[in-house]
């Protein structure tokens, strides 16, 4: 089995809570050989242009996101297979899907979600 | 059969959803990716005639969109919020979840989720209809007995049996396009002879209250080779419901009669009163005949004289006898499109056979008309006889091709639209008579009738 690298959003560590827009940085976890995961690093968010819905916004969600710098954003973590969050709109989704990052919508327990991903990993990848 | 299909007559489980949709004010409720409903409803719906969305359908389908999400983490706290969701928003009778691919892959409990959501008044059944488990001839067993088991068996274990009342099981909806003018001429059959008819789909049912009232019946009656036979098995087994298996969908003189003469001898209704409905009917419908005979003897060298039909077994079999030993067209080839498994498909062609020996041999079971198209093609171009065709939309330039007639009686018919039009009965034997002979003027009027004129084809066709 392959390692694989999770970007995490969080605003304690400890549970993923935040949506997109609020987002300030991401939390890297590897899930190992042996199907455990270990927290690599913290990367902070190259600084972006958020602001709520303006005449024309694009994605109609509540954050006017601008393209490339979800592009940026998604080089940042161009190593992750999956960013785990508990928000985002379906436009810069998309977007990171192109990069090759899937995007998982779940609140909850890191610990507990990452166990799940583990899970579903060793049991559809191997 | 090959591993691609290039022209699909049926699609996966999921379309049973129609079949849901099809019983008045019961509501389905999907489990799967995004798009997989509305693919079913554009295929199923769209594609039969442009039968429209109904009172929940189409658009109005709830569905859990499950996504990436949902498949690792479990989708089953989604499903029960898209149920309540629903229960809230749609007003209906009856629940049923159908989940598709994913659910069933990831092991989400469809069953255990709709039962916890199952109040009295909004009953809730869940079934796992993934593409994988089969075609939507499959779905629609799958669905009948999810509506049994979770529902009706445990609401209603008694039967209060009510004589003459009669539980019909036939025609899938949607996908036989012509289900809303086969059930109501159906019921008005039975009527006829004096039954009470719990029609179950469409808008002459009165919806869940009917299926409540299935333990009821004095007898159920199974019209179609094998859809429905495990349900009238199972009802069997529940309450003791004797059924009668008809396998031939009536159409015409002979079936039609032999239709209500079987049914009322088993249901033991008075058999004067069969016979003076039989009596009323036959009259009437060979007065047509008789008069439609003179075209058949002025345009004898311009009629189809071969047959070949492209169907499910239900329709397929209906139109091979009528066509075959009512009016006498020589059979070419029966292509049965619904694959069913093979005891279900020797039982059609026993049936067939049985009856009329010049099929034997000259079924098969084939799912891709393109396979079909085929065979039909180079069997017409060896015979080198005006055929006719009982095919779908996708054969319109086959017909073309070999100059048969052509009648759409199975999916996809995406170029006719259908309302309430049926070949069931007196009435559409006749209707059906219509249309294949009709289908003589196709390329014009032909006004040299008494030998066949081989420069017609150069005058009305130049570039054919």
């Amino acid at each position: 089995m392959d390692t694989i690298r999770i970007a995490v959003v969080s605003s304690n560590g400890i549970d993923v809570d935040l949506h997109f827009g609020q987002a300030k940085e991401f939390i890297i976890y590897e899930i190992g050989k042996n199907g455990l995961a270990n927290k690599l690093e913290i990367r902070p968010i190259p600084e972006k242009t958020i602001h709520p819905a303006q005449e024309g916004g694009r994605s109609g969600g509540c954050c006017f996101h601008d393209d490339g710098k979800i592009e940026d954003m998604a080089k940042t973590i161009s190593d992750c297979g999956y960013l785990l969050i508990e928000k985002i709109g379906n436009h810069p989704g998309r977007l990171l899907q192109r990069e090759g990052i899937y995007v998982l919508e779940k609140s909850g327990n890191i610990e507990e979600l990452l166990g799940k991903i583990s899970q579903y990993y060793i049991k559809n990848k191997l | 059969m090959s591993k691609i299909i290039e022209q699909a007559k049926y699609t996966c489980a999921l379309g049973a959803q129609q079949s849901v949709l099809a019983i008045p004010r019961a509501i389905p409720i999907i489990h799967a990716g995004p798009g997989c409903s509305s693919r079913q409803f554009m295929f199923v719906s769209n594609g039969s005639g442009f039968q429209g969305e109904g009172y929940a359908g189409g658009g109005q389908i709830p569905s859990t969109n499950s996504s990436q999400s949902e498949v690792v983490f479990g989708g089953e706290k989604k499903l029960a919020d898209t149920i309540e969701g629903a229960k809230k928003v749609i007003d209906g009778d009856l629940y049923v979840v159908l989940s598709g691919c994913t659910a069933g892959i990831v092991g989400d409990d469809v069953k255990q989720v709709a039962a916890e959501a199952y109040e009295d008044d909004k009953p809730v059944v869940g079934v796992d209809t993934a593409g994988f488990r089969g075609n939507n001839y499959k779905g629609h067993e799958i669905v009948l007995e999810g509506i049994l088991n979770q529902f009706i068996y445990i609401d209603f274990p008694k039967a209060n049996v009510r004589k003459g009342l009669v539980n019909v099981f036939s025609v899938v909806p949607y996908q036989n396009p012509f289900w809303r003018g086969d059930l109501e001429e159906i019921k008005r059959l039975l009527e006829s002879i004096g039954l009470e008819v719990n029609i179950l789909f469409g808008y002459e049912s009165d919806g869940v209250s009917e299926w409540k009232d299935i333990p009821n019946a004095q007898f159920n009656l199974l019209i179609s080779p094998w859809v429905g036979l495990n349900a009238v098995k199972s009802l069997e087994k529940k309450y003791g419901t004797p059924y009668l298996h008809i396998p031939t969908l009536p159409i015409g003189l002979k079936n039609t009669s032999s239709f209500l003469r079987t049914v009322g001898e088993f249901a033991k209704v008075d058999k004067d009163k069969v016979e003076e409905v039989v009596a009323y009917e036959e009259k009437k419908y060979k007065q047509y005949f008789v008069a439609f005979g003179d075209l058949l003897a002025d345009f004898a060298s311009y009629l189809p004289y071969h047959l070949y039909v492209a169907n499910d077994s239900l329709y397929g079999l209906a139109f091979a006898d009528f066509l075959s030993n009512e009016l006498g067209i020589t059979p070419k080839l029966f292509a049965i499109t619904d694959e069913p498994d093979n005891k279900s498909k020797d039982f059609v062609i026993n049936t067939l056979v049985s009856k009329n020996a010049e099929w034997d041999g000259k079924v098969v079971a084939e799912g891709d008309n393109r396979v079909i198209q085929d065979l039909i093609y180079q069997i017409i171009k060896k015979e080198d006889t005006k055929s006719l065709i009982i095919g779908s939309s996708w054969d319109n330039e086959l017909a073309f091709e070999t100059d048969s007639i052509l009648i759409k009686a199975g999916m996809p018919i995406s170029d006719k639209v259908i309302i309430n039009k049926s070949y069931v009965g007196y009435k559409g034997g006749l209707t059906l008579i219509e249309e294949i002979y009709s289908g003589l003027f196709e390329k014009g009027m032909i006004t040299n009738t008494t030998h066949a004129d081989k420069d017609l084809k150069e005058k009305t066709c130049p570039n054919a």
